[in-house]
C-alpha cells in the first residue's frame, strides 16, 4: 500500500495529492518530483463529523494526517470504533477502490486509551 | 492618493424573510442612499457582493438588474464573487475605483437569500468553497474543517469547551440589542455545550446560521462627499489589504491561525500606519465560534492562544478595552453570505459615528477594523477605518 505525493525541488516539500507546481513555491521552483510513500505519519487532528452531507452516513470520523515524509491529508476513518483516535497518535494512510484516502490507526497503536 | 470616504449605509433585518433577493438588496441600498442625502445623486458604478445568487434564488445577472430597479442607469455595474466574503471584495473594488479616479460615488450592496431552497440543497452549495478533490469528496463540510482546527486548538492551548461557549453566549448577548439581528434572545453558556454535536467538537451553537438579508454602504471621493453635505458624518476609509491562503486545510502549514488573515491584516496595518492596539472596536468572521479565538489573535489583537484570556476578562464586551463582535456577529447578527462584510463595515461605520443601536455603543472609538472570511479559513479581506 503506497500514495503518491509530489516533493519541490526547491523547498522539499511534500503535497498529497501530488501537483505538478509547488503550491509553496510557484512556477519559478520548477516542475515537482511525483514518488510513492508508504503512507504512515500521525493524527494532526480528527472530527467525528454528525451532519455530514447528502450521501454520507452519520457519525463520519474524519483524520487528518501528517505523513511521516511531511504534508498533510485528510482521511475518512472507519466510525465502528473512533476511541482509539488521538492528536499524535500514529497513523497509516492508503487509497480504497473509489479513489479516497483513508485512515487506519498502526497496529502497535491501535485501541490505546486516550 | 485620494481620501475615500463611506458616506451613508443601509441594512435590512437578518433572518428567514419574504422579501426576494431584488428586493432585500433594493431596501438596503435605499436606506444607504438617503442615508448619503445621495437620492438625486449620480452613481459612477454599483457593485454587488453575492455568493452565489443563480444557485440560492435562480436569478441571474444581480449587478444589471439591482442598478435598473434602482432606476441608476447607466452607472458601471458588477457583481463581486469571492465566496462569504464577496460584500467587503465588493466594497474593496470600489475603495480601488474611487481612489483611482475611475470614480467619484459608488454604490455596494452585499445581499443573498439563502431560505428558498431547503437546507441540504443550501449546504451543498455552501460545501463548494471547500476542496472537492481533499475535502468534500469525503463528506468533509466548513463545520467539520472548524472541528479538526478546534480539536488542534484546544490541544494545543488547553482551550475547554466551556471556555469556547463564551463565545456564542457573547454573540447573542449583542445580538438581543440589535434590532436587525437573526437571533435576539440571550443563551446560557450550559446550552451552548450541551447543544447538538455537529462536528465533535462543536455543537449547534458554535455555527453561525444560513440567513437572507441585504447591506449597504456608498463610497465617495472626498470631492463627491463634500457635494452632497457629507463630510462632518461621513467615515475614512484607511486600507483595506486582501489575502488567500491554500484551498485545501491540508496544505497549510499551521492549523490553528489563518495566514490569510495575517496576511491581510499585515497588509491593511501597514497602509492605515496604524498598530493592532490602536483599534477601538472590530467585527470578526465568527461563523463558527473558535474562529473568532482565531481571528483575533491573527489580526494581532493577542498573542497565540491568548484570546480566551481577553474573553474571560470581559475586554472584549462593549465596555471592554476591545469589543469584537458588537451587534452580534456572524452567530447572532446572521449570515447571510455576501451581506456579512458590508454588515460589517456597515455596523463599525455607526460605531464612529456614534449611532449603534442602544446599549451597543462603545464609547468613542477613533478606529474600527472589519475581518470577512471567503471560503474555509481563506480569501480574508480586513479594512480599517477611522473619524
Ligand atoms: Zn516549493
Amino acid at each position: 500500500m503506497t500514495i503518491d505525493i509530489s516533493k519541490c525541488k526547491r523547498c522539499g516539500r511534500a503535497v498529497v495529492p501530488p501537483r505538478d507546481i509547488c503550491p509553496y513555491c510557484g512556477p519559478g521552483a520548477g516542475e515537482t518530483i511525483h514518488l510513492a510513500v508508504a503512507g504512515e505519519g500521525k493524527v494532526a487532528s480528527y472530527t467525528v463529523s454528525y451532519m455530514p452531507p447528502e450521501g454520507f452516513n452519520s457519525p463520519l470520523l474524519l483524520v487528518l494526517v501528517e505523513l511521516s515524509e511531511g504534508g498533510m491529508v485528510l482521511c475518512l476513518g472507519d466510525t465502528e470504533d473512533t476511541s482509539h483516535v488521538r492528536i499524535g497518535g500514529a497513523a497509516s494512510v492508503y487509497v480504497d477502490r473509489e479513489g479516497r484516502y483513508r485512515y487506519t490507526p498502526q497496529a502497535s497503536e491501535g485501541h490505546r486509551p486516550e | 492618493m485620494e481620501q475615500v470616504y463611506v458616506t451613508g449605509v443601509g441594512m435590512t433585518k437578518f433572518g428567514t424573510l419574504d422579501e426576494t433577493i431584488t428586493e432585500l438588496a433594493k431596501s438596503a441600498a435605499l436606506e444607504a442612499i438617503r442615508d448619503s442625502n445621495a437620492l438625486d445623486a449620480k452613481f459612477d458604478y454599483v457593485l454587488v457582493g453575492s455568493q452565489n445568487p443563480d444557485e440560492f434564488t435562480g436569478v441571474g445577472h444581480l449587478s444589471t438588474l439591482i442598478t435598473d430597479h434602482l432606476g441608476l442607469v447607466p452607472a458601471g455595474a458588477t457583481r463581486v464573487e469571492t465566496g462569504p466574503s464577496a460584500g467587503s471584495s465588493a466594497f474593496e473594488e470600489a475603495v480601488a475605483l474611487v481612489k483611482s479616479g475611475l470614480a467619484q460615488l459608488v454604490l455596494v450592496i452585499g445581499v443573498e437569500k439563502m431560505s428558498g431552497i431547503d437546507r441540504g440543497a443550501a449546504s451543498k452549495i455552501l460545501a463548494k468553497m471547500i476542496s472537492i478533490d481533499s475535502e468534500a469528496k469525503l463528506g468533509g463540510t466548513p463545520a467539520a474543517l472548524a472541528a479538526l482546527v478546534a480539536r488542534r486548538y484546544m490541544h494545543d492551548y488547553g482551550l475547554s469547551r466551556d471556555d469556547l461557549s463564551l463565545i456564542p453566549v457573547k454573540a447573542h448577548k449583542n445580538g438581543a440589542k440589535n434590532p436587525l439581528a437573526h437571533f435576539r434572545e440571550e443563551i446560557a453558556l450550559e446550552k451552548v455545550s450541551a447543544s447538538k454535536m455537529v462536528a465533535d467538537p462543536l455543537t449547534l451553537y458554535d455555527c453561525s446560521p444560513t440567513s437572507d438579508g441585504a447591506a449597504s454602504v456608498i463610497v465617495a471621493s472626498s470631492k463627491a462627499a463634500k457635494t452632497l453635505g457629507r463630510t462632518d458624518d461621513s467615515v475614512k476609509v484607511l486600507a483595506v489589504g486582501h489575502a488567500t491562503d491554500y484551498h485545501a486545510v491540508q496544505h497549510r502549514p499551521c492549523l490553528t491561525s489563518l495566514n490569510a488573515t495575517v496576511s491581510a491584516a499585515g497588509k491593511a496595518f501597514k497602509m492605515a500606519r496604524l498598530r493592532p492596539e490602536d483599534i477601538d472596536v472590530c467585527e470578526l468572521h465568527d461563523a463558527f465560534s473558535i474562529l473568532e479565538l482565531i481571528d483575533m489573535e491573527d489580526v494581532g489583537l493577542v498573542k497565540p492562544g491568548h484570546a480566551i484570556d481577553l474573553v474571560k476578562q470581559g475586554e472584549t464586551a462593549i465596555g471592554g478595552r476591545i469589543p469584537v463582535n458588537t451587534t452580534g456577529g456572524l452567530k447572532a447578527r446572521g449570515h447571510p453570505t455576501g451581506a456579512t462584510g458590508v454588515a460589517q463595515i456597515r455596523d463599525v461605520a455607526l460605531q464612529i459615528r456614534g449611532k449603534a443601536p442602544a446599549g451597543l455603543q462603545v464609547k468613542s472609538p477613533e478606529f474600527a477594523l472589519t475581518h470577512n472570511i471567503g471560503g474555509f479559513g481563506n480569501n480574508m479581506v480586513v479594512c480599517i477605518f477611522g473619524r
